[in-house]
């Protein structure tokens, strides 16, 4: 009888899971197979957009050829180095303007807004003479994107932190560097996070777009998509995109995870 | 416990800037409580001054918000800081609790003068000031992290939720709290370092009556079982009234003691009797709105007057 009701739960609470994921992922399956539908009935013209099943077989088959598997761990590797330079500079930056230093950060706020709307694509040519390598220039760039949403949500954690919070800390004897961790830091965490996120995007774009350009060594996915468009391969074009934007879904994810756990302690 | 209202009289002397220690003895003998020794907290002809910046000519200006203010604390007390929004009541308690410097003058606990926080001082802010990110017992473990284990800490944040009745609750985070959970939450935790002083700003001034009511008299339970002396702050005359073993009344700013008021009544009786519709209440709430009622009426006018200022001031910019 107990162990009846047992399983009659586990069973329900399958189900409520399975559930609960139809209602989150509705509009994205209901998209997909309507693009499939689409496709299969002849409405898409392949020779400009492929179908869903046909990217996914073309990028597995990329894939196991090992024909983009350099390509993606090129831009895998440059968007991660150039969004942790983003977040070890900005952030412990954006304590320094929004917590400590207002008054600098007031006067500090217009020229940033002025530097954050300078895009560095348009000074790349420039950037790797100075730089000499491509590589690093690739890197500063992606960086320089991805540096200004994690700095402006860091200065508005830290200055939205609730003085009442410090005083809180400050009564029970904690000291500055305490304060900092378990008061100022953690109150600030979803403003953080919420840049980084913003900062993911930015920083693909970024990279995407310098190798578009070819001036890198001629690697990294949109080096691949570029040339998969010179050559005429439209289900490579899509499968490059699909695979770029499974690695920055893939990211954000690990990002959130890392939200999740750090919010829990 | 019938107290005729000639005794009562006598018994409710005014007494200004620092008492006469024997006379404070007398008083609080009359309230059950036994005074042994000099003034555990004596607060010492403190002066605030707040650097403001004058909006109009961008002079820095000096903004009096405590005047000379002068009280003896004893240990065990029950007292009650009464004053208009704005006199500074927060102000002195943020001096009390170490928090912000006396501008002049020193406040000193057993003959020690005070320059920083202390564990020996618990604080209930005047906003719930929960931390939203951490849980109701993880909350109260906050001031014990540093000096003891996590198992030890939280051994104890469960006992001090339990004296405030919140033993079920503690893993609940403060927005699934009711406002007076709330509040009770951020007394554990200022209860939770065993301090010897609890400083509390205007605790209940958030919580609907009804609730209000119920904490006041679990407060007063707490606070007598555990053998605190207590500094409370209010701008409510009720409260005052029935929680107060002395009511130190305050001025309009810049703030000072105007008055101390006894309540010679015992906390077992207060809270034994109904003691809020009594006369005795009625009486000494009306004695203590007198008291209050000109300051009231004073920190408005301040208020009245710097509108009309302004208004001047518009008109004349205009004829320019
Ligand atoms: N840091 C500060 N700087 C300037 N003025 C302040 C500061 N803190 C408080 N004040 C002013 O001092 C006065 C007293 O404030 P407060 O102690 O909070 O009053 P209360 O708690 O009695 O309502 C108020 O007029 C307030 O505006
Ligand atoms: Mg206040």
């Amino acid at each position: 009888m107990k162990l009846e009701s047992a399983k009659e739960n586990q069973i329900y609470k399958i189900f409520a899971h399975v559930r609960s994921f139809f209602i989150k992922f509705i509009a994205i399956i209901l998209f997909i197979i309507l693009w499939e539908v689409l496709s299969i009935v002849g409405v898409f013209d392949p020779n400009f957009i492929s179908s869903p099943t046909n990217i996914i077989i073309t990028a597995w088959q990329l894939i196991i050829h090992g024909m983009i598997i350099e390509d993606i761990l090129y831009t895998l590797i440059r968007v991660i180095i150039g969004i942790s330079l983003a977040i070890l500079i900005a952030i412990p930056l954006g304590f320094l303007l929004g917590g400590y230093f207002k008054k600098i950060e007031e006067s500090l706020n217009p020229f940033f807004i002025l530097l954050e709307q300078f895009n560095p694509l348009t000074l790349f040519h420039l950037l790797i003479l100075v730089t000499i390598i491509n590589e690093l220039s690739t890197v500063i760039i992606i960086y320089w994107a991805a540096q200004w949403p994690i700095l402006n949500n860091t200065v508005t954690g830290a200055k939205n932190v609730n003085p009442t919070y410090v005083k809180v800390a400050k009564a029970t004897k904690l000291d500055k560097f305490d304060i900092f961790w378990k008061v100022q830091l953690r109150s600030s965490l979803s403003n953080i996070f919420s840049g980084i996120r913003l900062g993911i995007l930015s920083g693909f774009l970024m990279a995407f777009g310098v190798e578009m350009m070819g001036m890198t060594t001629g690697k990294g996915l949109g080096y691949f998509i570029m040339n998969s468009q010179m050559n005429g391969e439209v289900s490579f074009i899509w499968a490059g995109i699909f695979i770029m934007t499974l690695l920055s879904l893939l990211i954000t994810l690990s990002i959130n995870q890392i939200e999740k756990y750090l919010c829990k302690n | 416990m019938n107290l005729n209202l000639s005794n009562f009289n006598e018994n409710t002397k005014i007494i200004k800037g620092h008492d006469n220690i024997s006379e404070v003895k007398e008083e609080l003998a009359v309230n059950g409580k036994e005074i042994t020794g000099p003034p555990k907290i004596r607060i010492d002809n403190v002066k605030k001054i707040f650097k403001t910046k004058n909006n109009k000519t961008s002079k820095i200006e000096d903004f009096i918000a405590l005047n000379d203010v002068n009280l003896d604390i004893y240990k065990g007390e029950f007292l009650v800081v009464l004053g208009p929004s704005g006199c500074g009541k927060s102000t002195l308690l943020d001096i009390l609790g170490g928090l912000s410097p006396a501008s002049e003058g020193e406040v000193k606990i057993d003959d020690n003068v005070i320059t920083e926080p202390g564990l020996d001082r618990g604080i209930v802010f005047q906003q719930y000031a929960l931390l939203p990110w951490r849980n109701a017992l993880k909350n109260v473990t906050f001031p014990l992290e540093n000096n003891k284990k996590d198992a030890e800490s939280e051994e104890i944040a469960r006992k001090y939720l339990a004296l405030v009745g919140l033993s079920s609750f503690e893993d609940r985070y403060p927005h699934e709290l009711s406002g007076g959970m709330k509040q009770r939450v951020a007394i554990a935790r200022a209860l939770a370092i065993d301090p010897e002083i609890l400083l509390m700003d205007e605790p209940f001034a958030a919580v609907d009556a009804q609730t209000r009511a119920i904490l006041q008299e679990d407060l007063l339970k707490i606070t007598e079982n555990t053998k605190k002396t207590v500094i409370f702050i209010t701008h409510s005359i009720d409260e005052a009234v029935f929680l107060a073993d002395r009511v130190a009344v305050m001025t309009a700013r810049p703030g000072t003691i105007k008055e101390i008021v006894n309540i010679p009544f015992s906390r077992h009786h207060r809270i034994a009797t109904d003691f809020k519709n009594n006369s005795d209440f009625i009486s000494l709430r009306r004695r203590v709105w007198d008291l209050l009622k000109e300051e009231v009426i004073k920190s408005q006018e301040i208020t009245e007057k710097r509108i009309k200022f302004e208004e001047n001031e518009n008109i004349d910019g205009g004829g320019i």
